[in-house]
């Protein structure tokens, strides 16, 4: 401020700009609220960087002056509201479970529901006849051949089927 | 504080008992799994073959097979 006044003795173009703006206070950029410390509620932040009440009113201040003297002194009732001044959520509120995994399973159970649906309709409505190669002629050939080929004889299909009374065993 | 005091929590040791916690239970999950896999699956597995080719006659297979026609070089009928 005194260098702009010296300034303006000197000649009044060269004061910067600069200058000027902070001869008027404007020159430091406000702090924006994003880059302030903030308040969590988080359980491994025990203590946060500030107060959750941040603009405390006349009767919170004058708490606050009473809890500068001892601390006897102070009900249970203004105990609670200075920790309440303090902090947002205690720990147990913090730590309390919600209802939230009823929606989630609801929406997911119904999504599924919907995509049935949908295929449903695609089989009834869309699709075409499958192969021929899924007819139970078919099938009833294909397997035979797979036990005269003697596929998987250990644990597999052969295992399970019965040469000397030609069935499946039980 | 003039109602009856809450009791005193847990202060200390509060990561070593959630470590010893989730020790024993990493060992005893990994370990039984192991276990139950190998009497439940690779056991019967390793019998299920032994039985299999204890009494197991090859050329008996392939005349079965040959029988059944399914081997294309070697035809159950003789064509030459």
């Amino acid at each position: 401020m005194l260098a702009s006044r010296v300034f303006s003795l000197v000649g009044r173009r060269s004061i910067s700009t600069s200058l000027c703006l902070r001869a008027h206070g404007h020159g430091v950029v406000k702090a924006e609220d994003y880059t302030l410390p903030v308040y969590v509620d988080r359980r491994d932040v025990p203590l946060p960087e500030v107060a959750f009440v941040r603009d405390l009113s006349a009767q919170q201040r004058a708490l606050k002056e009473k809890e500068k003297a001892s601390w006897s002194a102070l009900s249970a009732e203004e105990k609670v509201e200075l920790y309440r001044i303090k902090f947002n959520e205690s720990y147990a509120e913090m730590k309390k479970g919600t209802n939230e995994w009823k929606t989630i399973l609801g929406g997911v159970l119904f999504f599924l529901g919907l995509t049935g649906v949908i295929l449903i309709w695609q089989k009834h409505f869309m699709y075409g006849a499958v192969p021929h190669t899924f007819s139970d002629e078919w099938l009833s050939a294909q397997t035979k051949r797979m036990l005269d080929m003697r596929v998987n004889p250990v644990q597999g299909i052969t295992a399970q089927w019965d040469f000397d009374k030609n069935e499946w065993k039980k | 504080m003039s109602a009856a005091l809450l009791p005193k929590p847990q202060m200390r040791g509060l990561l070593a008992r959630r470590m010893k916690f989730h020790l024993i239970g990493a060992f005893v999950v990994s370990m039984g799994s192991a276990v139950l896999y190998k009497f439940g699956v690779a056991e019967p597995r390793k019998q299920a073959y032994a039985d299999f080719y204890r009494n197991y006659d090859p050329m008996k297979d392939f005349e079965a097979m040959k029988a059944a026609g399914v081997l294309e070089s070697a035809p159950a009928k003789k064509c030459w």
